[in-house]
């Protein structure tokens, strides 16, 4: 007896130590003040052509969050981004339109012709938590929402596309970029990545940026996805001293 | 900033309240004093976007602020909400705007470059409305108004040196994501190269057009 009992005893600790092992794997180690690019610039590295291809997902949330998100991403060129999956709360149309819109203005910057036809991607969340909700049941509602985050980042509408768009989305399911700036279900697609990353499905790099509304402390989802995220990004200095870890690299939403 | 008489006759005040409710700052604008000092200064329109409080708004024509807009040819109108396309227009075409500390209205003044008179809702939950309003006014962005007086602040609003807000904001951001994209190739590499089929990482070359090592 005393023998099981021991043996089960080290597996757990055998399977324990290989998670452990294997999170701390995929955490993001972040060098402080230096650009993550410098550590390239040593000898003996390869040095790379920008792929033609690449994706990033936007979360959006509710208004203030995605009026800043769009006003960050005004630059954005659409021949450097190819695929973009804009997510956001079942309900906030409001969200959807500007997405809408966002692409339409796009769509005389491109300058190679098979972008224009990738298209985008657009897909709805369940909220993990609606206002006001009993406690009670936030853990249901963050599973089913967690279970549509794996299913989104998987590409699993990618098979209700038209042919036309699907053959184009077809290998480039997971996205290279994740970039938040505070909803709530930010917390869960990074959750829902970090699972694939567990099983080494996705290499997907975050980018957090706070709102700029916050000046002296961080939100609840920034102060949750600080160690998750590669990039954190701050718009005032006070924050960036105050949370080591923490990027200021000016305002970013004009 | 002289006003142009011949061209722009029609000089606007506008005020924001925004999605919240925030009684007091249409009352502490509506002040008959308040009033007559735009007046004063040489606006012609004043605007209030008064959200829930229609009934505080009417509430405010009292006859003292009647006899006030007797003396000269300001108009006053107000309405509840407007969509994000008309508010943007309200701020273009307005020289100062009067409003709640709200993110949102406060970026969208500072990239028409308004004269900012920007009052926090002290009432607000879990909002960081004050904090934001104090930074701002310490880096001169805006002028911060006292909901009990808001004379000093409008009439220091008209020689105010308002400091430039950068506009680069979104090309940081682009350089910043261009990074994370090579960076997130490189990842891609690795895996591909110690995988034990060597065929993953070939096709991968294939397929990202990929231009080959070079040693540096």
């Amino acid at each position: 007896m005393i023998k099981l009992i021991l043996v089960a005893g080290l597996t757990v600790l055998v399977l324990l130590i290989f998670i452990s092992l294997r999170i701390f794997l995929i955490l993001p180690h972040r060098t402080h003040g230096i650009p993550q690019t410098s550590i390239l610039q040593s000898s003996r590295i390869v040095e790379i052509t920008t792929p033609s291809k690449s994706h990033a997902l936007f979360i959006l949330g509710s208004g203030g969050h995605t009026t800043e998100l769009f006003a960050m991403i005004q630059d954005l060129s659409p021949d450097i981004l190819t695929h973009r999956t804009y997510v956001f709360s079942s309900g906030d149309k409001h969200s959807a339109q500007k997405a809408r819109s966002f692409e339409e203005s796009l769509v005389g910057s491109f300058t190679k012709r098979s972008n224009a036809r990738v298209g985008y991607r657009l897909v709805e969340l369940p909220r993990a938590r609606r206002v006001k909700q009993s406690w009670l049941t936030t853990p249901f509602s963050c599973l089913v929402c967690l279970w549509k985050c794996l299913d989104v980042l998987r590409g699993g509408d990618i098979a209700g596309m038209t042919k036309e768009m699907s053959k184009l989305w077809v290998g480039m399911e997971f996205p290279d970029l994740v970039i938040c700036n505070g909803p709530g279900t930010a917390v869960m697609v990074v959750l829902a990545c970090y699972i694939y990353k567990f099983f080494g499905k996705c290499t997907t790099r975050i980018i957090y940026v706070e709102s700029f509304a916050r000046v002296e402390s961080l939100s609840l989802s920034g102060k949750l996805l600080l160690p998750l995220a590669n990039r954190f990004l701050v718009q005032w200095p006070q924050l960036a001293e105050r949370y080591p870890g923490a990027e200021h690299l000016g305002f970013l939403v004009s | 900033m002289a006003p142009d008489s011949s061209q722009n006759t029609d000089r606007k005040v506008f005020v924001t309240v925004g999605t919240t409710n925030f009684d007091p700052l249409i009352k502490a604008v509506l002040r008959p004093s308040v009033v007559s000092l735009l007046q004063s200064q040489g606006y012609t329109t004043l605007r209030v976007q008064y959200g829930q409080a229609a009934e505080l708004y009417q509430a405010c024509y009292t006859a003292d602020l009647e006899s006030t807009l007797a003396k000269s040819s300001m108009l006053i109108g107000g309405y509840a909400y407007a969509s994000g396309d008309e508010i943007t227009q309200e701020i273009k075409t307005a020289e100062l705007v009067i409003c709640h500390a709200g993110s949102g209205t406060i970026l969208e003044c500072l990239r028409y470059q308004k004269r900012i008179v920007t009052i926090p809702n002290e009432s607000l939950m879990d909002n960081h409305q004050v904090e934001l309003a104090n930074e701002m006014a310490r880096q001169k962005y805006v002028i911060k108004g006292d909901l009990s007086d808001l004379i000093p602040a409008i009439t220091q609003s008209l020689t105010f040196k308002y400091k430039h807000f950068p506009r680069q904001g979104s090309k940081i951001f682009s350089e910043v994501m261009e990074e994370e994209l090579d960076q997130a190739d490189k990842d891609k590499i690795v895996p591909a190269y110690h995988s034990r089929r060597r065929k993953d990482y070939d096709e991968w070359i294939e397929n990202k057009n990929w231009c080959g090592c070079r040693i540096v």
